[in-house]
């Protein structure tokens, strides 16, 4: 439908603007030209915004042969040149407002039939009102002597901006109200409980808001989909890289009256395995007791594997934890961030030593995490990514889902420093 | 008699414990269940010396709750048996009172010798059952030898952390970091074995 509504704009600005415009009208060609273009390349992406500024592109297109129209006297011009002028006006007026009413009525609106209904209304007089005037400049007659022709024809055009910017607002309502449904799901999901308080607090306030704005890019709830789903392909090809060959060899080997010595020692090597893929996905620690312990947890296990040091730095206030933890999502993406920066240290960076610095409150986590690697470039940072490594492109991602910032940095003379910062309600 | 109850939301291994120690003298079953509102039920009605519990029910770590509001005091002796590798939930368990903690994977005689054990006041954390003994301990780090040097003369945290120059917080991370990766769960465990293994001989 959003294809439809680009493409009837597009006429209009060609039909409307083509034959060669007066200087005067240069404003308004640049606004609908670059509307235009905003509408088409933002269409996929988000509609919403493509939406409006097909709206904006199309009024501010039919706004000049509507002008033209108002000063434009039969009697002066002849019959015929009017009812061009008249007739290329009312087409583009027309026709901006039944973009409108496509977007005010996009199917998946609640109320989309009422206001359908409302539009074809709107639609149908005013067609009726420049057919009247048509007609009644035909027939060179007047109803009222009071009335002259340009009353009457800006009477229609006056309400026909009011009618576009109406239906317009309806379409805007619709988005916004869509994609608050889908935030209070989302946020319902992250274990943020926007049922019942709805943002009794300032921050959950901004938290919804953010939210919300976030879901008006339908884009962006897609990239998290499709971070699922590459999530799930990542686990299937550890159980089948590195679980089943393991498994299929321990069967092998009993069949062929192994010992079981042997077969002991190949399940034991399986199950660490298992346990490897496991605790990269399900970080049980941090579930339970939280950021602190559950980065100690990936510290002691990279020490164990990797033969670095990860030293852990706990800044901030002194006292107990009583204050509550942050929100889950939060604590999950603050880990992985953790989680993936040693990683690289570890596998691309070869880094000696880590170094984690992390304060952690309801309200705010600043995690930092340093290394003494070979650090990167921006020539290496661009093939990690062409080579399908999206690693970092993801995390900056997850950083601001949850209204955080993600930054990293090249140290001197080597080395790397990846910072997170997530301040409650930014 | 020991009156023993088991909480696993697992049926296999309910059973599996359930029908051993029923066929092992001494011990009487006094009841099982699979959810942490059934177990508390349970014990309050049912009043058993030990509870073999499962420290992961469903989906979330219910046998700590449990732990928490039986454990230490005069309630039943809490045994947990876990999946877990990771040293937190076993300083978790002990912290909260359980009087022992062990794997899973244990041979079923080897969990009722340690219900035997607890039910007269013994405690059973074997350390061996932890990832942290896996591969051979590394030392400590020079900074968490630091540390070591000053616990072992008797500092507090405040004091190490002083000490140091980090936050107390940060103390309490690398005594926490040294606890899983040694097996230990106390301070004074933890001196002795810097002291044993000689990583604090070159104290002056």
């Amino acid at each position: 439908m959003i294809g439809a509504a680009s493409v009837l704009a597009l006429a209009i600005v060609v039909v409307v603007l083509a034959p060669p415009a007066s200087p005067d009208d240069l404003l308004p060609i640049l606004v609908s030209g670059g509307a235009l273009c905003v509408g088409i390349l933002a269409r996929h992406r988000t509609p919403g915004l493509a939406w409006a500024s097909l709206v904006v592109a199309s009024l501010a297109a039919a706004g000049v042969p509507i002008a033209l129209s108002r000063v434009a006297n039969p009697g002066v011009i002849g019959l015929g040149e009017w009812l061009v002028v008249a007739g290329r006006s009312s087409a583009a007026a027309i026709v901006t407002m039944a973009i409108a009413a496509l977007y005010a009525t996009r199917p998946e609106r609640p109320a989309a039939r009422r206001v359908t209904t409302l539009a074809m209304v709107l639609v149908a007089w005013l067609s009726a009102g420049f057919l009247v005037i048509v007609l009644l400049v035909i027939a060179g007659t007047r109803a009222d002597p009071e009335l002259t022709w340009v009353d009457i024809a800006t009477r229609p055009t006056a309400l026909f901006r009011l009618v576009v910017l109406l239906l317009a607002a309806f379409g805007v309502a619709g988005d916004i109200r869509a994609a608050a449904i889908r935030a209070d799901a989302r946020l319902a999901d992250a274990g943020f409980d926007g049922g019942v308080d709805h943002g009794r607090s300032r921050a959950q306030l901004a938290d919804r808001v953010r939210t919300t704005l976030r879901e008006l890019v339908p884009g962006e709830a897609d990239a998290g989909a499709a971070a699922v789903d590459a999530e799930r392909i990542r686990l299937a090809g550890d159980l089948h890289a590195v679980v089943l060959p393991s498994l299929r060899r321990a069967i092998a080997e009993v069949e062929a009256g192994g010992p079981a010595e042997t077969l002991a020692q190949r399940l034991h090597a399986v199950d660490l395995e298992l346990e490897r893929i496991m605790a990269d996905r399900w970080p049980l620690v941090l579930e339970t007791f939280g950021l602190v312990e559950a980065l100690e947890d990936l510290a002691e296990r990279t020490e164990a594997e990797a033969g670095v040091q990860v030293g852990l730095e706990i800044v901030g206030p002194d006292g107990d934890a009583r204050g509550g933890r942050p929100r889950p999502d939060i604590e999950r993406t603050a880990w992985r961030i953790a989680q993936v920066a040693l990683d690289n240290a570890v596998r691309h960076a070869a880094a000696k030593e880590i170094s984690l610095t992390v304060f952690v409150s309801p309200e705010r986590i600043k995690l930092t995490i340093t290394d003494d690697g070979r650090g990167f470039t921006s020539a290496t940072a661009t093939d990690a990514v062409r080579s399908g490594s999206r690693g970092l492109a993801d995390l900056a991602r997850r950083a601001s889902a949850v209204g955080g910032s993600l930054v990293i940095d090249a140290r001197q003379p080597s080395g790397t420093i990846v910072r997170f910062d997530w301040p409650a309600g930014a | 008699m020991i009156r023993l109850a088991v909480v696993d939301d697992h049926p296999a291994i309910l059973d599996a414990i359930v029908d051993a120690a029923r066929s092992r003298p001494g011990i009487e079953v006094v009841g099982r269940a699979t959810d942490v509102d059934a177990a508390i039920e349970l014990v309050e009605q049912a009043r058993p010396d030990v509870v073999v519990c499962d420290v992961w029910i469903g989906g979330q770590p219910g046998g700590l709750q449990l732990v928490k509001r039986f454990g230490g005091g005069r309630g039943p002796r809490m045994l947990m048996l876990s999946g877990f590798e990771q040293p937190s939930f076993l300083r978790a368990a002990f912290e909260a009172g359980a009087a022992g903690y062990i794997s899973k994977a244990s041979e079923i005689d080897e969990i009722l010798a340690a219900v035997e054990a607890v039910a007269v006041g013994e405690t059973r954390f074997p350390a061996v059952t932890l990832s942290a003994l896996r591969d051979a301990p590394r030392p400590p780090s020079a900074r968490e030898m630091e540390a070591l040097r000053l616990l072992a003369r008797g500092a507090t945290n405040d004091e190490i952390a002083v000490g140091l120059g980090i936050s107390i917080k940060t103390v309490e991370s690398h005594l926490r970091r040294l606890f899983g990766r040694y097996g230990v769960l106390s301070r004074t465990e933890l001196a002795l074995l810097a002291v044993r293994e000689g990583w604090l001989s070159t104290d002056p």
